[in-house]
């Protein structure tokens, strides 16, 4: 137990002597809230989706550390349980909408021609569009399911990652290199596969945590409009519209809770990105 | 206006390994900016295991023509063989085969190295590309030609910034020797490297061309690179070639007034001596290309005759010729 405890330490202390904070800690935290959306609710004694209408709107306690809420669900698992929707569809959408996006984009960088202009207008069609509201009407378009809602999120990703990649490759393949790896004979799809691709991914690597943290946002932001996610599933911004109503009337632990989780995975994800950019930086000299 | 008596082509027993014919190019630029013509109408041959340099200033078409001769740049006309075979209209798949045997070294040795493969990664593509060495086969000849260009195998593992530019060069040339080419292209191999370096890689060079026969084309606008490096010169102005010979008659002899001029621009050794004395103003035309004489805005020795039509090839010596209308000197331009 004390060689375990003496072992954490010397890990922690190793993480917080590096000399890139914001990969440590946004990594971190986002670690946490994973491990924490299995862990927290297995020891938990109340379930995620377990109402108890005796114990409803009670502030937080030592029973009930987040309170509950008006159908008596424990705030504090289902906060902890949220990650499991929020992560995971976030992840699966901005994952999704980022391969296709940057795929994209090196063709469109390469080619140039009428695919690359023709695609690049397709994406200029969708982004003129504000996130949120193209988001409800394709998921009201769509149907009301999870399904929908990460295909909405890769959709409104892979503009952003087509437009970043693309502007890199344009830059990228006018390098000496590029021209000295025609003259060593590569053909064309090894010459992008194996030369334009990998030092055109950079800029995409670094937008996947903004894009993280945006995607978190928007599905919290598509549940608080009721769009997507339903009540009893734990997801953060259904409980935070869950919670609305209450403020006024001073049960303030339902919407807070989750808000401040929110914000962090949010923050984390931002840490991450600028993590990741440092990185790149020193390894660029 | 093409025709040109040519270096030694007609030498019994030299092989050939380079031959270019009328080669002419032009880049197309946005409506309602001029055309500009990086190459015009040059011709020339180098022989199997000999140099041929080509000087000119910056925006002559040297680069163009290093990398027209590759295949690299598309041509407008002319023809060009290398090691016999036409590259003009070649099939891609075709030309990539036949690059094993045809190689460059830019200009720049950081620029050139992809900054995300390693220097044994760089060095072990083109044999990926264009042998069956794989694995350990593969590593030992990655560190033998490693070996050849004077890098310890240490360094196999290092990114190229993570290396100076003398050794970055040197994994330039390993990489453009590793499937032991015949020809091979050095578009100013020395040019961003300190003065030290330069000696070193140049060189190497050398050693390299006796040890393997390499016929090399050097672009260069160093003088003394050329000197030390080279037999053949040819002096390129604004996209045509103007002078071409042996490279100690051309640069003790010359008898084009840019070539003059080249070589007065160089700095002596004698502090005396001013670098100035020759100089001539303005730059290069490559938009607006009168029809006579290209440097005739700018030579010291123009006269209305220059204006008619680009000037011939005169031999004025076995093997050297100059595209000027004095080339024979028979005129006293010394005013």
């Amino acid at each position: 137990m004390r060689a375990l405890r003496l072992a954490a330490g010397k890990l922690l202390r190793q993480i917080s002597s590096a000399s890139n904070h914001s990969l440590v800690w946004g990594a971190l935290i986002i670690a946490a809230l994973a491990v924490g959306a299995y862990l927290v609710p297995a020891i938990s004694e109340f379930g995620a989706e377990a109402a108890n209408p005796r114990e409803a709107l009670q502030p937080p306690s030592a029973r009930h550390p987040f309170g509950t809420d008006r159908s008596g669900f424990d705030i504090f698992v289902r906060v902890f349980h949220a990650p499991r929707i929020d992560l995971s569809i976030v992840v699966l959408g901005v994952g999704i909408g980022a391969v296709l996006g940057s795929l994209l984009g090196v063709l469109a960088g390469f080619s140039r021609r009428f695919m690359g202009e023709v695609s690049m207008r397709l994406a200029d069609i969708v982004q003129a569009f504000p996130l949120l509201i193209l988001a409800i009407a394709l998921v009201s378009l769509g149907g009301n399911s999870l399904t929908t809602v990460w295909l909405v999120l890769a959709f409104v990703n892979v503009p952003v990652f087509m437009r970043l990649t693309r502007s890199r490759v344009l830059t990228v393949r006018e390098q000496r290199y590029i021209q000295a790896s025609v003259a060593l004979g590569n053909s064309t799809p090894r010459l992008v596969f194996r030369h334009i691709l990998p030092n055109s991914l950079g800029p995409a690597v670094v937008q996947f945590g903004v894009s993280m943290g945006y995607g978190i946002l928007t599905l919290a932001g598509l549940a608080f409009l009721g769009v997507g996610v339903q009540l009893p599933t734990p997801e953060w911004g259904s409980m935070i519209l869950g919670g609305s109503n209450y403020i006024t009337t001073g049960q303030w632990w339902i919407s807070l809770f989750p808000g401040v989780f929110l914000a962090i995975a949010v923050f984390a994800f931002n840490l991450l990105s600028e993590g990741i950019e440092q990185a790149r930086e020193v390894h660029a000299r | 206006m093409s025709s040109l008596p040519m270096g030694n082509t007609g030498q019994e027993g030299a092989s050939i390994a380079i031959a270019v014919e009328g080669l002419t190019k032009t880049f197309h630029t946005r409506r309602g900016i001029p055309n500009v013509v990086a190459v015009e109408d040059v011709s020339f041959s180098v022989e199997t295991g000999s140099t041929l340099g080509i000087v000119g200033e910056s925006g002559s078409g040297k680069s163009t023509v290093a990398r027209c001769l590759l295949g690299l740049t598309p041509v407008d006309s002319g023809a060009i063989e290398v090691l016999g075979r036409s590259l003009v209209g070649a099939p891609a798949k075709q030309l990539r085969s036949w690059r094993s045997e045809m190689q460059i070294v830019f200009q720049e040795p950081y620029e050139s190295l992809d900054p995300r493969y390693r220097v044994h990664q760089a060095v072990a593509e083109p044999l990926l590309l264009h042998t069956d060495l794989r694995g350990d086969v593969l590593g030992r000849k990655v560190l033998d030609l490693l070996e050849h260009v004077s890098l310890q195998p240490e360094l196999a593992r290092r990114y190229p910034h993570e290396l100076s530019g003398g050794q970055q060069q040197r994994v330039n040339i390993a990489r453009a020797l590793a499937t032991s080419p015949k020809v091979l292209v050095l578009d100013e191999p020395t040019a961003s490297l300190d003065v030290s370096v330069q000696e070193g890689v140049l060189r190497l060079l050398l050693a390299l061309q006796e040890e393997f026969g390499l016929t090399y084309v050097l672009i260069s606008h160093d003088l003394t690179a050329i000197r030390a490096v080279c037999e053949q010169v040819a002096v390129m102005y604004a996209g045509r070639f103007v002078e071409i010979g042996p490279v100690d008659e051309v640069l003790s002899n010359p008898r084009h007034p840019y070539t003059e001029f080249l070589i007065g621009a160089e700095l002596s050794v004698d502090p005396d001596v001013s670098p100035l004395a020759g100089i001539v103003r303005g730059e290069v035309a490559t938009s607006e290309r009168p029809p006579g004489c290209l440097f005739a805005p700018r030579c010291p020795m123009r006269v209305d005759q220059c204006e008619e039509g680009r000037p011939l090839f005169e031999s004025v010596a076995p093997d050297h010729v100059a595209a000027c209308l004095f080339a024979d000197r028979s005129v006293d331009w010394s005013d």
